[in-house]
């Protein structure tokens, strides 16, 4: 049984959820926005309250662990719509908090690829150009 | 002087010493001289190795580094998780931001064919001169007449209404 986690849609709240994940110790997390209207019965939910003390915690650490490019990446990421988005942002960190750092550059790993593709992606209009994950939102 | 533009020539006079004015403009030609230019300013080539006296013109149909790797098939397979960056720069299908990546990405795992595609190399023509970490392998001393013919079967070129060098009646 996988753990559906239920987040409030924001970044914030994104980066809470990676906290809970650990603090609950949930294996293979599957995360969704409280926007997404899919139910899903077989599968144990979790809703997380957004705490902006436990975001900040996890963003300093990640900051510290990745950089500030590459978490610039992730909210390119956040702000790409990309169904999956959420869920590539969350394995992205857990690969770099878990693992090593060095399998970020490991561009044959399918969760990297996805990323530096969307990164481009969002990259091609103009308007997200100067985006910054502490002053978005 | 940091680059040079090309341009085919446009027809601009009725002189009948110049090509006529409806003469269609040599775009493929173009597009080869660019090809050419990029291989010289980034991928390490040397001019002579592109063009010298045994092969004086650009082809038609493919593309310099391409035409190249056929020539040379005795620098091919390159072993991607081996070979240094020079080598891998000249493997046709691989351009300079798959190489970058390829450099990085070797350093942390032995790269497969799944790994190549993700990295977004053009798999289908680079194939025949890579080896990986896979036991499935493409490259078994092809012909390079065959292989030519089986990479331009497999490929359609935006510009293959150019390749035609003879007048067209109609």
């Amino acid at each position: 049984m996988n753990s559906i986690i239920i987040y409030d849609g924001s970044f914030p709240g994104l980066f809470t959820a990676l906290y809970d994940i650990y603090l609950l110790k949930i294996n293979k997390p599957i995360i969704r926005s409280r926007f997404d209207q899919n139910i899903d019965l077989f599968n144990q939910e979790i809703r997380i309250t957004t705490d902006t003390e436990k975001s900040e915690k996890v963003l300093a650490k990640l900051q510290k662990l990745i950089g500030v490019s590459r978490l610039q990446k992730l909210y390119k990421v956040f702000l790409s719509e990309d169904p999956q988005a959420e869920n590539l942002i969350i394995q992205y960190c857990m690969i770099a908090i878990n693992d090593d750092i060095d399998k970020l550059s490991d561009f044959g790993n399918l969760v990297v690829s996805r990323i530096e593709k969307i990164v481009k992606m969002v990259g091609r209009e103009p308007s997200h150009e100067s985006v910054h994950p502490f002053q978005g939102n | 002087m940091k680059r040079v533009y090309y341009s085919g020539y446009i027809p601009v006079s009725d002189d009948s010493r110049l090509p006529a004015l409806d003469s269609e403009v040599p775009m493929m030609r173009e597009n080869r001289l660019y090809q050419t230019d990029w291989l010289v300013r980034f991928y390490g080539f040397d001019v002579r190795e592109i063009l010298n006296d045994h092969h004086q013109n650009l082809d038609m149909d493919i593309d310099p580094k391409l035409s190249w790797a056929l020539r040379n098939m005795d620098q091919f397979p390159v072993d991607v998780n081996l070979a240094p960056k020079h080598l891998l720069q000249r493997i046709p299908g691989v351009g300079m931001k798959s190489v970058g990546k390829i450099l990085a990405s070797r350093r942390v795992r032995k790269l497969n064919w799944d790994n190549l595609k993700l990295i977004g190399i053009s798999f289908n023509r680079a194939k025949y001169f890579i080896t990986c970490d896979s036991r499935q392998n493409f490259a078994n001393n092809i012909d390079p007449f065959k292989l030519k013919n089986i990479l331009l079967s497999q490929s359609k070129s935006k510009y293959a209404k150019h390749f035609n060098q003879q007048l067209q009646l109609f």
